[in-house]
Parts: C-alpha cells; structure tokens; sequence
C-alpha cells in the first residue's frame, strides 16, 4: 500500500485496523481475543458470541475518536463498556485489576489507545507519504453516528468488551 | 543523571513513559511533565537544568514540531537532546521533526528496550 495513488479498500483498512489493535494490545493489555459479533455497527450496545457460542450483549458505555483527514477521511472510534474501559486503562497504565482509576484517569487512557491505534493504522494503510493528519482524541459518553460505517472488530477482553471501528466520512 | 521533561497532552501517556524510563533503568534524576508545547517552553524557562526532552507531536495550543523549532532558538542540539514519542511515524513527520532540531524520536507504542535503544545515546 505504498503507492500514493492507491486508496485501501475497505477490507484492506480492516486488514490494517485488526494489524493495528493487535500492535497497541500486545503491549499493553494482558488479555484480548477477537470475538465473532452478532450486531450491526452504530447500535448502542456490542453483541458477540464467545468461543463457547454464548451471546454475549455489552452497553456501550464510552467512546474514544481520532479523526484522520487526506484522500480518505473519516475517524477511528474506540466504544466500550465501562468495563473494557477500565481494561484497557489498566493495561496502559500497568496496573493490577484491583487498582481503581478515576473517570478522567479511564476517559484519558482510552483517548490514548485510540490516538496509538489510528496512529499505527496510519503508518500501515493511509500515509506512507505523510499527508494524512490525524485529529486529537475526543471522548465522548454516548455513542454517535459519524459518517458512514467502514467496519468493525470487536474483542473480549479481560472482564469488558470493546469495539474497534472505523468511520468514514459520507463524502466517502 | 538528567532531568527529563515529557511533553504529551496525555495524562496517561506521561505516566507510561515515567514507568518505562523507570523499567528501562536509564539514569534520570527527576522528571517534569508539561501537556502541550506552550507548556514544554515554560517548564524549560522555568528549569534550564533540564538534560533531555521527550516530546508528543500531535498536542493542542502548540503541536511537537512547533516546540522543537521554539527549543532549538535557544537550545542547540548537541546541549540538549529532544527525542519525540509519537504514534504519528510516517516518513515526512520524521524528516520535518529532524530538520526542527529532534535528536531522534520513538513510535507508539514503545516497549522499556525501545525506549531505552533510544535514549542510550543521550542519558547512560
């Protein structure tokens, strides 16, 4: 994906986007696998079927975005449960899963995961010639359609769930 | 021993990076933080004694690239090393970071044996 006329499809960022999660995961939170889901992407809550084929349904609870505009536009959303969300700020911070975080500890953590992995998506699907720019991170506590939906992954972590979507841009 | 401060907007971010240095075993004295660019210039007037700086790119207020251009009118290379910690690695980031005067610079996400191959150079 290295010529700068050639857009990813869609398969190929989802490609990128579960190569990108597994790059922020891996060193960061101690227990992730990609589950199937069961539910379209922009409902409000995450259904999946876990490996025993038990429907799992999890609210979604907070959502981390990073625009990125270029040739392609749209965000990288990160929406979990408050669970997940205290996952994946425990894992960044190395603590335990006993420590308890604050909101803003948690909301900052998430912003964080998401600005990595829009950053690696980045790196290996839209911008090997620098001219993408990348959003800060904006938090938001309920989920909101943001385009049109690019696809999706979600993943069970320890005790939480949490999507990994990408959005595009109704221009798109 | 140096003093280093970080540079990133997050909170979250400017604690992993202190737990790194610390796993890395590198020789820091103390370490100051500041969330944006605007305040990575006024924590540097505040402490001159400052031996490296470890910078985000994409910040509010003032970005990573402005603030190595800031540093470098007063601050020369070789007396003080900026090395910056983005998740922004692409090749034209590099090269514009570099020309404003980074030393180095490291990508998110970052294990304690990247930070530490990264800084060998500038803090033991």
């Amino acid at each position: 994906m290295s010529n700068s006329t050639h857009l990813p499809s869609r398969e190929e960022l989802l490609d990128v986007l579960r190569e990108s999660v597994h790059e922020v995961f891996s060193s960061t939170v101690t227990s992730f696998k990609q589950a199937a889901q069961v539910c379209e992407q922009g409902e409000t809550a995450v259904a999946l079927e876990d490996e025993n084929g038990v429907r799992v349904t999890a609210s979604i609870d907070l959502e981390a975005a990073v625009a990125f505009k270029g040739s392609l536009s749209g965000s990288v959303v990160v929406r979990c449960s408050a669970q997940g969300a205290m996952d994946i700020a425990r894992g960044l911070l190395m603590l335990d899963a006993t420590t308890s975080l604050a909101v803003q500890e948690i909301e900052d953590a998430l912003g964080e995961c998401a600005n990595m992995v829009s950053g690696v998506l980045k790196r290996r699907a839209l911008d090997p010639r620098g001219t993408f720019e990348l959003g800060l991170p904006e938090i938001r506590r309920a989920p909101k359609v943001i385009g049109r939906p690019g696809g999706m992954l979600v993943y069970q972590l320890s005790e939480g769930v949490v999507s990994m979507e990408l959005w595009l841009d109704e221009s798109q | 021993m140096a003093k280093v401060l970080i540079v990133d907007d997050s909170a979250t971010m400017r604690k992993i990076i202190m737990r790194v240095l610390r796993q890395a075993e590198l020789k820091v004295e103390d370490v100051l933080e500041a969330g944006n660019g605007l305040e990575g210039l006024a924590a540097l007037g505040k402490a001159p004694d400052i031996g490296l700086i470890l910078s985000d790119v994409n910040m509010p207020q003032m970005n990573g690239l402005e603030f190595v251009k800031k540093v470098r009118e007063a601050h020369p290379k070789e007396k003080l090393p900026m090395v910056m910690i983005t998740t922004e690695g692409g090749e034209a980031m590099i090269q514009q970071a570099m020309s404003n005067g980074a030393n180095g610079y490291v990508t998110k996400p970052f294990t304690p044996e990247s930070i530490r191959t990264a800084l060998a150079g500038f803090i033991g």
